[in-house]
């Protein structure tokens, strides 16, 4: 009997699963627009939203406490070194939100059936969301058969948003791209699509609808960051020099060698080329190109991460600070150093650019791009300026000019297999890759330096 | 209705019908991308015994009409032992990134 139990217990939770996974049955359609499908997927998932609604995934910005200052920032109000500002150009950033219709300030952040659930759950890798519509899907998508195709989120998905931001493949992080849609095992030996194949969730371990992960400017306060240690413990290698090294060097420092594998990363976006007819000199249209609407842009692959010490923190421009136009100003960066006990050298991508500021203020300008009225439309500064100031609600002299920035973003992924990773003489001896004296030695510490 | 209407009006079913019978929807084609380097690429890469093959080797109605019409003619067994699912995907891909695609792709 007891036997006989198990087995129909068994039998049904087999069938439970392969019934929850399968939603084809549960949805029908025609759908009018896609808050019917959000609403069709409410009526069983009823917490999906309430929980997501507190993610950054949807609100993009959270408390926290930024040099120094208590703050509530996130990329919703946040200045990068790429299209600068969400605010006034939201049309087109929320191709990127999780959600519906954020157009401007008065989108409703209550409003449950604006969740959208597809962008991340669709298998099909048919949906696809409109860059000219405030994060509306396009026309074209058959909302139907992605809804009753939906599943767990899968690499894919991800990366739709997080290998796409910044205008093209791999711009931002250097360390994420869509070769992480099915990567080799020398690409990554986590996400090998024939080896390990772990989907983001493995490591950026998901609870009701949170996904953890801590982006250096979006989170200074390094809240919820994942580690290697989640998985590997804190002494790893056989060899006690390597496990000696851990304690102030990060895993990623020797086994991540390169970024932007494959597909090349924007290294720099100089703006203030942008506006003209004429393309500058030195544009071969692969490293280094240009279009009137951006300015210049230098894209490289294959590279050898920058060197710094990293505490887990890090520092932030904020709207408003202060600037010194002669000298690069800095709008993401780790601290710590050689003296910080919790710090470790950690690799990164330092991301150049040239920005439009206030020539009287001394501060950044919160440009207006997208729209009618827009820079991308009438390649006119000056007016772009002014409307995307009047949004942010700055003070503006009316005086424009560029002035250099740059950003470090953390490298993370595309590690490589143990047999890739740095070896003694690729830092230590006479053609070594690490700068010791920015790192605060006195020379080499092979030489007890 | 004289003769000039009505070849209009068979001009235009005509071409409708054309264009809806032949151009792939539904695939997904950066999962298209990884199987064609996967499935493809042995055979078909520069010097390979297949021949060169990348998707501006051809036009976006001709890839359809490859995969429609002309798989179980291609040598050896690999369009057999690729699912409905992964052709379509591969046939997305290649249709997505023709010759005469509005993004055309070398690599593949
Ligand atoms: C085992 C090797 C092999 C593999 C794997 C292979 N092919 Fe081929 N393919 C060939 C050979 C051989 C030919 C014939 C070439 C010729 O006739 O010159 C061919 C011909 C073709 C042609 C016609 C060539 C043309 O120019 O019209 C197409 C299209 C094609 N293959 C597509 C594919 C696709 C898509 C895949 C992956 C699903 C694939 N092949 C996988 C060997 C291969």
């Amino acid at each position: 009997m007891k036997k006989i139990l198990l087995c129909v217990s068994v039998a049904m939770l087999l069938s439970i699963t392969a019934y929850a996974t399968d939603h084809s049955e549960f949805i029908e359609g025609p759908f009018a627009d896609a808050t019917e499908v959000t609403k069709t997927c409410l009526e069983c998932h009823e917490d999906a939203a309430i929980d997501f609604m507190k993610t950054p995934h949807w609100t993009w910005e959270r408390k926290q406490v930024a040099n120094g200052k208590e703050v509530t920032i996130g990329k919703k109000n946040l200045l990068n070194n790429y299209c600068g500002t969400v605010s006034s150009n939201e049309v087109h950033c929320m191709e990127c939100h999780a959600g519906y219709g954020w157009k401007d300030k008065n989108f409703d952040f209550t409003d449950k059936t604006r969740v959208d659930c597809l962008v991340c759950h669709d298998t099909t890798g048919t949906y696809h969301k409109d860059g000219d519509n405030a994060g509306w899907p396009k026309e074209h998508v058959n909302l139907e058969e992605v809804a009753k195709e939906v599943g767990l989120p899968v690499r894919q998905n991800c990366n739709s948003c997080h290998a796409l931001g910044g205008g093209g493949n791999n711009a931002k992080n250097g360390d994420i791209s869509l070769v992480l849609d099915y990567p080799d095992r020398s690409i990554d030996v986590h996400m090998d699509a024939d080896g390990n194949d772990f989907q983001c969730q493995e490591c950026h371990k998901t609870e009701d609808h949170y996904i953890p992960g801590a982006n250096l400017q979006t989170s200074p306060d390094g809240f919820n960051a994942i580690s290697c240690e989640g998985c590997h413990d804190a002494e790893p290698h056989e060899q006690s020099r390597l496990n000696a090294h851990a304690k102030r060097v990060a895993c990623q420092t020797c086994h991540i060698p390169v970024y932007a594998k494959e597909d090349p990363t924007q290294m720099d976006w100089d703006w203030s080329t942008g506006g003209k007819d004429e393309s500058p000199a030195g544009i071969d249209g692969k490293i280094v190109r240009y279009k009137k609407t951006v300015g210049t842009q230098t894209w490289k692959a294959d590279q050898e991460p920058s060197y710094a010490w990293f505490n887990g923190k890090a520092g932030i421009y904020l709207v408003g600070d202060k600037i010194d136009p002669k000298v690069p100003t800095p709008l993401a960066w780790p601290l710590g150093d050689i003296n910080d006990k919790t710090a470790k050298i950690h690799p990164f991508k330092i991301h150049t650019g040239k920005q439009i500021y206030d020539t009287k203020n001394n501060y950044l300008i919160t440009n207006h791009i997208y729209g009618p009225d827009a820079f991308w439309t009438t390649a006119d500064w000056a007016l772009s300026a002014k409307i995307g100031m009047e949004t942010s609600g700055l003070p503006y002299s009316g005086e424009y000019g560029f002035a250099p920035t740059t950003m470090h973003w953390r490298i993370d992924h595309m590690v490589a297999p143990a047999e890739e990773a740095l070896g003694c003489l690729d830092c230590h001896g006479d053609n070594g890759r690490m700068d010791w004296a920015a790192l605060g030695y006195k020379g080499d510490p092979i030489d007890g330096k | 209705m004289n003769w000039k209407a009505f070849l209009m009006i068979g001009l235009i079913l005509t071409a409708f019908t054309a264009t809806s019978a032949l151009a792939i929807e539904g695939g997904n084609a950066r999962k298209g991308k990884h199987l064609f380097k996967k499935s493809c690429k042995s055979c078909h890469d520069s010097g390979g015994e297949g021949g060169e093959l990348t998707p501006m080797s051809k036009t976006m109605s001709q890839w359809d009409r490859y995969f429609k019409k002309k798989t179980d003619d291609h040598p050896g067994e690999v369009f057999k032992t690729i699912s409905d699912k992964d052709k379509k995907d591969i046939n997305q891909f290649l249709h997505d990134s023709a010759a005469d695609s509005p993004a055309p792709a070398t690599c593949g």
